[in-house]
């Protein structure tokens, strides 16, 4: 009883503290960006960008469904140069942080009292994937994957940052009002769902190979993952989809749609690579949408 | 990481369990307000924004029970969660016509009352790991009653709100057209209000039978 008392207060304490950091972090690029620095005339062409990025939905569709991307278990040879594991991910995920925030700032909306709350709200999976996800890793010392990959990875996240961003902070309409719509509330809802969900799926991976001598794989337990193989991937469609569903962007549905057309056919890989490597893999497991798929 | 696992469902149930806890008891509070200052017809006035906030942050419960924090079966919180959202979102949201009709009173205080009781209990389990025998008998057994009227109410409310959709083009998708696909709101809340024949006696003896266990184990405690 002792323990779950002091662990709340601790909780709090952290809770409190990483919120304020966090506050302060989020506003300090933004407001004090309010001198002209950047201006940015995109009327011509941030819709072609959107178009742009609708057609690679398409493109990243079919290419992810014929070939898996090859890095974690599908690492393979021969994809050029390699750079260490958590760098890449750390340095390809990165400008969904600051990127978003330079696109962001450069809005008209942007002391809105709603674009800022979905600025923050992207930050805190982003926070989470930028930093935090990379450290968690264990035990991956002098692992790497194809520069490749995470070059792609930059590319997509500087559009996707400069497409969100313009959006909330510039392009969509957010009265005060949008907090208490259906919209908000059921996406925020939602979003917070896929957050937890995928965080939680996150851990229980983290958790399987920790050891930097005994890199073997194993089967996911717990969660979600008692009915799907791929938690953290369903939770983070969720989590967009949630999105999508708050801010009624475009660039959101275009952003949840690159989500199922890059995970659902690695999903599958995963899938059936489960299958393949353990024997005593759990059959009722789907592949990706509990009961469903 | 076992440890760290269960500290954290712990403060996660006992958050969720407590904030919605008092989430209801304000609609409870703005409902029993509006009623006696200005009847019926005033509930849902009074009630309507925390009632969207509360009900939908019910989703979590279906992410509970799937993900397996909680041992719920989702058969059983799927079908409740539903039908609370369509009521709240598709109906009394969507179909202004509807929210002064007095049937919105008594599933306003269906609702919050078996919320109000339950997540208490819920509260008091997860978070101290107390069942008093006393609350566990009465959210175990105001369900008799509240049940009835709340599906009643649910079920009411949907029939009420037909006629307004008919009218309406809301939520529907008229045929012709490009994609040749039709859907019709009006007529999904016809197999809806069908599905509340079956809907709710399953609801009604799955409770029976959550509460023979409930109070079988409190007498061997």
């Amino acid at each position: 009883m002792r323990l779950q008392y002091c662990t709340c207060i601790w909780c709090t304490y952290r809770g409190y503290s990483a919120y304020y950091i966090f506050q302060a972090s989020s506003q300090l690029p933004v407001e004090s960006i309010t001198m002209p620095t950047f201006e940015i005339h995109d009327e011509a062409w941030y819709p072609w960008v959107l178009g742009g990025y609708f057609a690679l939905v398409i493109v990243t569709y079919l290419a992810c469904a014929r070939i898996t991307a090859p890095y974690g278990r599908h690492w393979a040879r021969g994809w050029g140069p390699t750079a260490s594991v958590r760098e890449s991910w750390i340095v390809m995920e990165s400008p969904a942080l600051w990127a978003t925030v330079l696109f962001y700032s450069m809005g008209e909306q942007k002391l809105g009292r709603v674009p800022l709350i979905f600025l923050r709200l992207y930050q805190v999976h982003y926070f989470n994937r930028v930093l935090i996800y990379p450290l968690r890793m264990k035990g991956i010392r002098g692992k790497s994957m194809p520069l490749l990959v995470a070059l792609c990875a930059f590319g997509f996240n500087i559009l996707n940052s400069y497409a969100q961003g313009r959006w909330i902070s510039n392009y969509g309409e957010y009265p005060d009002s949008w907090l208490t719509s259906p919209k908000f509330i059921i996406g925020v809802t939602i979003f917070f769902i896929g957050f937890i969900g995928n965080f939680w799926s996150d851990s229980i991976l983290l958790s399987l190979r920790t050891d930097e001598d005994d890199r073997s794989y194993r089967i996911p337990q717990g969660g979600l993952f008692r009915l799907v193989s791929n938690a953290n991937y369903f939770f983070e469609m969720v989590e967009w989809l949630g999105w999508a569903i708050m801010t009624w962007s475009p660039a959101a549905l275009a952003f949840f749609l690159y989500t199922m057309a890059n995970l659902v056919p690695r999903a599958k890989s995963n899938h059936y690579w489960y299958l393949k490597k353990f024997p005593d893999y759990p059959k009722e497991r789907r592949i990706l949408v509990p009961y469903l798929y | 990481m076992a440890g760290a696992g269960s500290t954290l469902r712990w403060l996660y149930l006992s958050v969720y369990n407590v904030v919605l806890f008092f989430g209801w008891s304000q609609i409870l509070y703005l409902a029993i307000n509006a009623l006696s200052s200005g009847g019926t017809k005033s509930v849902y006035a009074a009630i309507e924004k925390p009632l969207q906030i509360w009900q939908t942050a019910a989703l979590f419960e279906i992410f509970n029970s799937i993900v397996g924090i909680v041992r719920s079966p989702v058969m059983a919180t799927l079908p409740q969660i539903s039908s609370r959202i369509y009521v709240t979102w598709g109906i009394l949201y969507s179909f202004p016509e509807t929210q002064e009709h007095w049937l919105v009173t008594s599933l306003i205080l269906s609702w919050a009352v078996t919320e109000v009781i339950r997540y208490f209990f819920f509260a008091l389990k997860e978070t101290f790991g107390v069942t008093p025998p006393l609350l566990t008998l009465i959210r175990y057994s105001t369900f008799f009653v509240l049940y009835p009227t709340g599906i009643f109410s649910e079920a009411g409310l949907v029939y009420v709100a037909l006629p307004f959709m008919k009218g309406s083009d809301l939520y529907s998708l008229r045929m012709p057209n490009k994609i040749n696909f039709g859907f019709d709101f009006y007529y999904m809340s016809l197999l809806a209000l069908g599905l509340y024949i079956p809907g709710g006696p399953y609801m009604y003896t799955h409770m029976i039978s959550q509460r023979k266990k409930a109070l079988s184990k409190q007498k061997q405690q």
